[in-house]
């Protein structure tokens, strides 16, 4: 079920953390992987769920290449990183919103492990304590009933009486068609739950048997005195418990903890007591179907991002509007221009780079990292949620505000000017024009024939787009030099550009691409503009090229994405 | 459940069983708890179990009747009897035989002990 060939992996190219790894894990076990601090298990781990990609090898889950993260892989997996997130929702909700995503999930089995677990079904899961939260996000993975069900560290954070049931739980939910994988350090934990055992230290399988295989070859006794056969022995009361070579073929209880230290002792002879099995069967061959773009998975999806984060964007969009408001204030310090009018609309642009970016941090924390990933919905819809909520409900809504806030405010101004200085419709027209100039018209967009704010307003998306998902938290910050150096380096380039081609006395206004500024000793500036047709290519560029491919990176960056 | 005992997982799973048939708990000819609903109770891995559950077939102590579930033999009890017999005499014996071997013991005078240990225990005679 779980295929591993050649596998290599380092977090840098210099230091692998696994080189040329191969094992194969099949349905119908609870494998135990064992491993000291930092040895590496949940890399394997997330390598597995496709949330780290190998340097090199091949990794087959279910039939698919984890890397992909297809939602027919997805469906058919559930992990549970060490650290979980919850949104700031009841179970019933949690269960609305996410179950629908996963075919075999079963709602009744949900309620009965909560009920088993003693999770209490009236609080907000994101403030019930760590082992309440732990215990109902096992709850939920197993009710999802996929076939490979993955935990790192699951007993953390749990108390005695939730231990006795997630080993209760976990022993009724294994079935022959199920692979359970649990990683721990607390071996006391599961001992005799896990009926596999993978033991990695210093990047390396030191050793994965049955514990069938193990009882077989190993004898767990105590003794009087060492002999060659002994692997590992620790002074007890009653003389020395030791692991052995079990050459007398006893059958006897397995203490995985000094299996453990046996096996980190001796890794060597280990090996040579477990030859090492071969994978013969060839990998198959990965399924496809349904996985570009499914209409359900795609309203899900918007379903939940809409009920986990509309109060945070609903509250954005308030203080938007607050700001646009105070913009509009300032007019009576303003009364030659439009713009305060010009400064609200800005605003209202620009926050969309906080809509974008409110929708795309759980990049931010890994464990909520992991549950998006992991989510089964392409990478086109996850892309498009984001696409869809800022183009379909940000920009109708931002334009709706601030239409409404321009003519109250226009009103307001011209029924002071009529009715306090007596004003006349006509002398109003040519005396202050910005109170009838509506700054949403007809003919202002019909003068600016693209839609003039429509290719900020994704450019701006575009960014917070790739900045969220290039930068995890810094995301602002980085984005944003980023990008300013390389607005600099354009303005910079085509100043130095006209230089070479003008001479030393010219120079471009910065950030005009298709206009020279030149001074001469005679007169004291002109401009000259360059031709129509470099014009259009500049605007089309500027206004369709790189907003365009700002959207492109980022849904290439969805199929890339590592955690 | 509590597994102390040096043995295997699921030697000591066979034990309880064999407890259970011993105090008519599962009574003989009856039905006992499926593979599933037994690894439950006793929170260990239900592979476990199934082995537990084969070894008992082996030795004759239950059977699988298909698609319905394990019975308790009608002849379990003798066979545990034998079992625990054989398997006593392999592995405990030898330690008492050591020890009445090194602490001197007369194996007549045990004897004696032995007889009125079982009449005031058990009310019989031997």
């Amino acid at each position: 079920m779980i295929k591993i060939q050649n596998f290599s992996f380092g977090y840098n190219r210099k230091k692998m953390l696994y080189e040329n790894l191969s094992m194969s894990l099949e349905a119908g076990s609870i494998y135990g992987l064992l491993g000291k601090n930092g040895a590496g298990k949940s890399t394997l781990l997330c390598n597995m769920m496709g949330l780290l990609f190998p340097v090199s090898g091949k990794i087959e889950v279910v039939q698919h290449n984890p890397q992909k993260r297809q939602p027919s892989f997805l469906q058919n997996v559930y992990f549970i990183p060490e650290e979980v997130a919850f949104p700031s929702i009841s179970n019933h909700t949690y269960l609305e919103l996410y179950a629908p995503f996963y075919p075999k999930f079963n709602e009744h089995q949900f309620y009965e492990y909560l009920k088993e677990f003693e999770v209490p079904n009236d609080q907000k899961l994101n403030k019930m304590s760590f082992g309440q939260q732990k215990k109902a996000i096992i709850a939920f993975g197993l009710a999802c009933n996929t076939q490979v069900f993955i935990m790192d560290e699951p007993t953390n954070g749990l108390d005695i009486p939730s231990k006795s049931q997630f080993r209760k739980l976990v022993a009724a939910a294994l079935t022959e068609e199920r692979l359970f994988i649990i990683s721990t350090h607390q071996v006391r934990d599961l001992d005799n739950l896990i009926d596999q055992i993978i033991i990695i230290d210093e990047s390396e399988v030191l050793l994965k048997a049955s514990i069938m295989s193990i009882n077989e070859k190993l004898c767990f006794k105590t003794v009087a005195e060492l002999d060659e056969n002994v692997l590992y022995a620790e002074d007890s009361l009653k003389g020395k418990t030791v692991v052995a070579v079990n050459v007398m073929v006893e059958d006897s209880r397995i203490n995985i903890e000094h299996l453990f230290n046996a096996v980190i002792a001796n890794p060597k002879r280990i090996k040579d007591i477990f030859k090492k099995q071969l994978i013969t069967k060839p990998l198959q061959t990965i399924q496809k179907m349904n996985n570009t773009f499914n209409f359900r998975r795609f309203g899900l999806l918007l379903r939940k991002t809409i009920y986990e984060k509309g109060l945070v964007l609903g509250g954005t969009f308030i203080l938007v509007t607050v700001l646009i408001v105070l913009s509009y204030s300032s007019t009576s310090q303003n009364r030659v221009s439009s713009l305060p009018q010009s400064m609200g609309f800005v605003i209202g642009l620009f926050s969309v780079t906080a809509w974008v970016n409110i929708l795309l941090n759980n990049f931010s924390k890994k464990s909520v990292a992991a549950s998006y990933l992991t989510l089964p919905c392409s990478h086109i819809e996850k892309w498009l949620s984001v696409f869809v909520i800022t183009v379909f409900m940000y920009l109708p809504l931002f334009l709706v505000v601030f239409k409404v806030i321009d003519t109250l405010f226009l009103n307001h101004y011209r029924e002071l000017a009529i009715s306090k200085f007596h004003y006349s419709t006509k002398q109003l027209e040519t005396d202050l024009p910005y109170l009838t100039y509506n700054f949403i018209e007809k003919d202002n967009l019909n003068r600016m024939p693209f839609g003039f704010f429509l290719p900020p307003f994704f450019g701006l998306g575009g960014v917070a787009v790739v900045g969220s998902l290039y930068f995890n938290q810094k995301s602002y910050i980085k984005t944003a030099l980023v990008f300013l150096g390389l607005a600099f380096a354009l303005s910079l380039g085509s100043d130095m550009l006209f230089r070479a081609i003008i001479g030393e006395e010219s120079s471009t206004s910065i950030l005009s691409f298709t206009k020279a500024v030149i001074t001469t000793e005679n007169t004291r500036f002109f401009t000259v503009n360059a031709s129509e047709s470099i014009q259009q290519i500049v605007k089309y560029f500027m206004m369709i090229f790189i907003p365009m491919a700002l959207w492109l990176i980022g849904l290439v960056r969805f199929s890339d994405k590592e955690l | 459940m509590d597994f102390r005992g040096k043995q295997a997982i699921y030697l000591q799973i066979g034990e309880y069983i064999f407890e259970q048939i011993l105090l008519k708990q599962y009574p003989m000819g009856e039905k006992i708890p499926s593979i599933r609903d037994l690894a439950v109770a006793l929170e260990v891995n239900p592979n476990t179990v199934q082995r537990t559950y084969d070894f008992l077939q082996q030795k004759e102590i239950i059977q699988i009747k298909r698609g319905i579930g394990y019975f308790v033999s009608n002849d379990a009890e003798d066979k545990i009897l034998l079992f625990r017999r054989e398997q006593f005499i392999e592995t405990e014996l030898p330690n008492v035989f050591r020890n009445l071997h090194l602490l001197k013991i007369n194996f007549e005078d045990l004897k004696a002990q032995y007889q009125q240990y079982i009449q005031e225990n058990f009310n019989t005679k031997i």
